[in-house]
């Protein structure tokens, strides 16, 4: 679990673009690198391509961070092959994405006073 | 177990030698799970779109290689011995410009200070910058100089090439009969020119002058007005130019009036050492008298895909004294180019030249048969399409 499980959000807001792709892949379950790079392809549509420097620079310092961990066991299921490094969202790293998605809609509810961005229609 | 193809696992091997770019200490951690994501990048990117794919791939992990390498060794360098390396937190905005200012000289103070220090890892950045930017450039000159540059003409948006397509004998690229051209010209409101041209070897004989063998060019009377091209000296062909013999008499015969015919600068500098009185001069090319009334410019050349059969070095033009109304029309041995009016697209000369086609073929019972069709297409596409894919993929 947690190592920080008190920790508040704030001090790592605003997360930078790769970081809070990052975060969302993993919010759906524990992911190697390649996954990520793929969940991040197409929750943005293409948007952002990541390289490997990338994406394990922004793992590393996630990790320092204590926002993921990375798991010494690869997670039930994933028999493909062990020799993958597994990531996984941290509960203060969830703390930290949810945070950043509320500041992002936020912003976003302001875009659209402004007239910046049409009002979102009916779901 | 799976063999990659072999420009995966050359892009493997040397990328895992760049991946020595990073710190030893983030090597040791990531070094195997970032080679194994190059590697499925490049099988995917290899298997998605080819050669292209894999290239822009690589330029693509290069860039992120430089940048990420050296923040690492930065940061690395910074990092007191047993820190925590520094946490998700984006940098604190500056409060004026001129603490930016007092960051950015720092900064530059300490890459320098960091080149010197290692002086390996700088040569083997700059020596990486260098081969990209290299590449790059000479990817983008062959880009330029093919698909890009215009072609040397006055006008070149408003050339076209005009192909005949045989399509039930399945030759795209069939010549054109005289008759079928003048009908061209006839029938044809959107194209303000059109010229024939067929090229041919020839022996070149003329008094005091070794006998030679050069290729000529047989063009029509509009051949200079639609590329737009005057002579260096001397004049341009007429209509009297292009009268073709008196019934009864083959051109080449005695009775014949002579061919008329400008040089190219390259055989007027060779054969009549760069003379201006040549103008005027008979010489004999295929045993037909041939007057030399004009000279093209140095850099003059007729540009013409390997598939037009047309040769690239003409040593001269000569004006084709055609009989429009009594040669067959099965025989086809020119090649046509075409200048549009102003603000006509090809798209349109298309149309108006599928109508002509439609009318030759009830004309000509063999075009009916064979399928006959015009086809047009801008000089410029029609002399770049064959290295067009090529060229792309180096990108």
């Amino acid at each position: 679990m947690a190592r920080n499980p008190v920790r508040p959000p704030d001090p790592f807001l605003p997360l930078t673009p790769v970081a809070f792709e990052i975060l969302l892949a993993l919010a759906d379950g524990d992911r190697h690198g390649y996954a990520i790079l793929q969940a991040v392809d197409a929750q943005t549509a293409g948007a952002l391509r990541l390289h490997p420097g990338t994406l394990y620079r922004a793992l590393a310092r996630l990790a320092d961070s204590h926002l993921i961990q990375e798991l010494d066991q690869q997670p039930a299921g994933e028999g493909d092959d062990e020799r993958r490094r597994y990531f996984r969202l941290t509960a203060l790293g969830h703390r930290v994405a949810a945070a950043e998605a509320r500041r992002l809609e936020t912003q976003l509810r302001c875009a659209r006073r402004r007239r910046l961005l049409p009002h979102a229609g009916p779901a | 177990m799976r063999t990659d193809p072999p420009a995966v696992r050359w892009s493997a091997g040397i990328y895992r030698r760049l991946l020595f770019l990073y710190p030893q200490e983030f090597r040791h951690r990531y070094q195997t799970e970032m080679l194994r994501l190059f590697r499925e990048q490049c099988l995917a990117q290899g298997v998605r779109r080819g050669v292209s794919g894999l290239a822009l791939h690589w330029l693509g992990a290069l860039r992120d290689l430089l940048i990420n390498a050296g923040a690492e060794r930065l940061a690395a360098r910074r990092r007191p011995a047993g820190s925590v390396p520094p946490q998700v937190q984006p940098l604190p905005l500056p409060h004026n410009a001129g603490a930016r200012m007092d960051k950015l000289r720092e900064d530059i103070r300490y890459a320098f200070r960091t080149i010197l220090r290692n002086p390996g890892f700088a040569a083997v950045v700059a020596i990486t910058l260098g081969l990209g930017i290299g590449a790059n450039t000479a990817i983008f000159s062959v880009v330029r100089g093919v698909l890009l540059r215009p072609l040397p003409y006055a006008d070149p948006d408003r050339l076209a090439v005009v192909w005949t397509e045989l399509t039930a004998r399945n030759l795209p690229r069939f010549p054109v009969s005289p008759p079928d051209f003048r009908d061209y010209q006839d029938k044809s409101r959107l194209f303000e020119r059109l010229a024939g041209v067929v090229t041919f070897p020839q022996p070149m004989t003329a008094p005091g002058l070794e006998p030679e063998q050069v290729l000529a060019g047989g063009v029509t009377q509009e051949f200079t007005s639609v590329l737009g091209v005057e002579p260096l000296l001397g004049r341009s062909f007429t209509a009297d130019d292009v009268i073709p013999p008196p019934p009864g008499i083959q051109q080449g015969d005695r009775d014949a009036p002579p061919n008329m015919a400008m040089l190219s600068w390259g055989l007027w500098q060779r054969r009549f050492g760069g003379d201006p009185g040549v103008i005027g001069r008979t010489t004999e090319i295929g045993g037909t008298p041939t007057v030399i009334v004009g000279v093209m410019p140095r850099d003059f050349r007729l540009l013409a895909p390997p598939s037009s059969g047309l040769g690239a070095n003409v040593d001269l033009w000569v004006a084709l004294r055609l009989d429009f109304v009594t040669m067959p029309r099965n025989n086809a041995f020119l090649r046509v180019i075409g200048r549009l009016r102003p603000g006509v697209t090809v798209a349109q000369a298309q149309a108006e030249m599928d109508g002509v086609a439609a009318e030759l073929r009830q004309i000509n019972s063999a075009w009916e048969t064979s399928g006959y069709r015009i086809n047009v297409t801008g000089m410029h596409q029609d002399l770049t399409a064959h290295v067009r894919p090529m060229v792309l993929a180096l990108l």
